[in-house]
């Protein structure tokens, strides 16, 4: 392949490249009303981290759907307070993860993340937990925050076994005149 | 608690300034045993305290309240790839108030380091003695009893007893504990003597005045003396400052907020002529086990660290030492130590009541050619910590994998889960040369820390150290530090004594300057 015939492959591959993620990120995002006025993030934001965390934290008896304890407004309340660095980062990854354009480069996909169904969905989550070390980053600022807002839910930490506080304990702190 | 001189953000609504002999900048181990003595000598000590005046009362037991409150950035500080959980205390006691009441002497072999490699001379454990005493003294620091151990600790004793391993209950600064498992959410009975209850009331009570919600954002200074310390006035329920400015003016200035906001504290001053502030950032990295018993273990419940075992904690000079200790379970700190997600995650989860997490806490900084991580800025000014996970460190990981495998086997658990990305599950003996297939470092397994220390290092020379032998700035003639960041080295045990102990010398040193204004 002479030099010409290089550069017009290359630039030609670009281009088809190039028109096909711009195609990929102008499809939209599947949108989920807040339950709760939001704090941080846009509706789509909300959206796009409600699709996320059904994947971190599914329906699975007698675990409940991290959307049906509104995780991600939980999530919301929390990265309000974050410094602004974080939050800028949170909404970030939250936006990489559901842009096709650039997350197809990571996992192949070829939808916006809360388009796709939930197997591919998990494959993706996946591919960030197992990926390069900025994914894995990315992975974890994700499934830790959500984990901490779900397991802070008393209907799911009594399926852990965790009962709460103990009787004599609380009888304790009514002596002391606590609540 | 007394609170005629307590101010928070609900009456601190004017920008004001106030003036006082001494400024402590922190109400943790080493401000608040500060501030006790130095206000009994009859010192004007004003104290400020970015976190909230919380106690006994606001102690619930909500353990996702507990994190939002008291914890360093509600619980999520972490070094900058997230590769490391930080927990750290963000509120009056500052980690006093949520630590697990765990208590060493300094080591006598770091000691050792200390006077050697530091020009720490000083330090012997003969003349910390008396210190050590009076600490344990006032913060009632006792042995635990194997027998109130909860069945999480008892792991530790099992297995060290089967494999002839040493391990020793723990002393703890406790008085008429209830064995709850709470004290990493606020003692909800207290009976932990953090600085809560013990030497900020002493402080209190002789006249020291408490600004809480009050972050120092800056130090004003000439080339000898820090003039002013610029802080800010934060809203807790946003986070977000108020607008309120608080300066303050005082003959002697002391940073005792941490080995994180420590150092973030004089860079945003620009104090940092020298390149140094924030390096040697220590944070005795954390890596653990979840070994799962046929029987329940609830390590939700009961004293949170009642035994340990430093088995390995001097490998030898070329080797990065380790102790082993256990963590307790309750279910957010349980969550977060989980590498999977979706179903995988959740079925872990459900065998938590059965589940004792075993960690191994690495004494970074010992060897020679260890220098720990560093803090430098984000551009809001908020502290941005490093931790490059060293080929040295990597390989302490895997034996510590190893040790804390074999342990949980000897004391009976069925299998143990590791926190890798791609988890080893160990059911036997057999199956612990897998861990030496795994890779170990940042973002491949999950690694935490609950004791910070170092950046801004004491010793005698001023081209690597921060503050003299006497706590004192090289160059700022009344700028001290006294917290866990003047350690040169990390500890191999958990810290508080040391800053404590530490503390009350500090005092002494102040005191002495004092008299001679």
């Amino acid at each position: 392949m002479n030099r010409r015939k290089f550069l017009s492959y290359t630039l030609g591959t670009g281009a088809v490249l190039t028109t096909s993620l711009l195609a990929l990120s102008l499809q939209g995002t599947k949108k989920i009303a807040p339950k709760t006025p939001l704090k941080l993030l846009s509706e789509k934001e909300y959206s796009i981290l409600v699709a996320i965390a059904d994947i971190l934290l599914p329906e699975n008896p007698p675990f409940p759907a991290a959307s049906q304890l509104d995780i991600a407004g939980k999530v919301d309340e929390v990265m309000s307070k974050a410094g602004p660095e974080q939050q800028e980062e949170f909404k970030l990854v939250l936006h990489l993860v559901e842009n096709p354009s650039f997350a197809t480069l990571v996992s192949f996909q070829t939808s916006p993340f809360s388009q796709e169904d939930n197997q591919q969905k998990h494959l993706h989550i996946e591919n960030w937990r197992t990926g390069i070390a900025p994914l894995r980053t990315a992975f974890k600022a994700l499934n830790g925050i959500c984990n901490g807002a779900y397991y802070a839910s008393e209907k799911v930490t009594k399926i852990t076994g965790y009962a709460g506080p103990p009787d004599y304990i609380l009888a304790i702190r009514k002596a002391q005149g606590y609540p | 608690m007394n609170s005629h001189k307590i101010f928070d953000y609900t009456q601190l609504t004017q920008t004001q300034d106030i003036s006082c002999t001494v400024c402590i900048i922190g109400s943790g181990a080493g401000g608040a045993t500060l501030a006790a003595q130095l206000t009994q000598q009859g010192h004007d000590v004003v104290m400020l305290e970015a976190g909230s005046n919380r106690y006994t009362k606001h102690f619930n037991m909500n353990e996702s309240e507990a994190f939002t409150h008291l914890y360093q950035e509600g619980g999520l500080r972490a070094t900058e790839d997230l590769s490391i959980s930080i927990l750290q205390g963000a509120t009056l006691g500052g980690s006093t108030t949520i630590n697990w009441t765990t208590c060493f002497r300094t080591p006598s072999r770091i000691l050792s380091i200390w006077r050697k490699r530091f020009g720490l001379h000083k330090f012997t454990d003969e003349y910390l003695q008396p210190y050590f005493e009076k600490v344990e003294k006032r913060l009632n620091i006792q042995p635990w009893s194997e027998a109130s151990a909860n069945e999480n600790n008892k792991v530790i004793v099992n297995g060290a007893k089967a494999l002839d391993w040493e391990y020793s209950v723990l002393r703890r600064n406790v008085k008429a504990c209830a064995n709850s498992g709470y004290c990493g959410m606020g003692c909800p009975v207290g009976a932990k003597q953090g600085m809560l209850l013990t030497t900020i009331p002493d402080a209190l009570n002789a006249g020291m005045r408490l600004y809480c919600n009050t972050h120092a954002l800056h130090l004003n200074s000439s080339n000898t003396q820090v003039e002013r310390v610029v802080a800010e006035v934060v809203d807790p329920r946003t986070n977000k400052a108020t607008g309120v400015r608080i300066n303050v003016k005082a003959k002697i200035v002391v940073s005792s907020c941490g080995a994180i906001n420590g150092p973030a504290l004089f860079l945003r001053s620009g104090l940092n002529n020298k390149n140094i502030i924030g390096k040697r950032t220590f944070l005795h990295p954390v890596i653990g086990v979840a070994a799962e018993f046929e029987k329940p273990i609830k390590g939700f419940y009961g004293a949170p660290q009642s035994i340990s075992s430093h088995q390995f904690i001097d490998r030898g000079q070329d080797k990065i030492g380790y102790f082993i200790e256990v963590a307790p379970t309750h279910p957010i700190l349980a969550s977060t130590a989980a590498s999977s997600f979706g179903a995988n995650q959740q079925l872990f989860m459900k065998k938590l009541s059965n589940l004792s997490f075993l960690i191994a806490i690495h004494a970074d900084g010992i060897h020679p050619e260890d220098s720990g991580g560093s803090v430098s800025l984000r551009p809001s000014g908020r502290p941005k910590i490093s931790y490059p996970v060293s080929p040295l460190l990597q390989e302490a990981f895997s034996h510590s994998h190893t040790s804390l495998a074999k342990i949980a086997l000897a004391a009976g658990a069925k299998n143990c889960h590791t926190m890798h990305v791609q988890g080893s599950l160990i059911e036997s003996n057999n199956d612990i040369a897998k861990l030496q297939q795994q890779e170990y470092g940042a973002l491949k397994h999950g690694i935490f820390s609950a004791h910070q220390m170092g950046g801004l290092p004491m010793g005698k020379d001023p081209n690597i150290s921060i503050v003299n032998p006497k706590f004192r700035h090289h160059t700022l003639e009344n700028l001290y530090v006294v917290d866990g960041s003047i350690f040169p080295t990390a500890l191999g045990v958990n810290p508080s004594q040391t800053i404590y102990t530490l503390a009350l010398i500090a005092s002494e040193n102040i005191h002495q300057h004092l008299q001679n204004i």
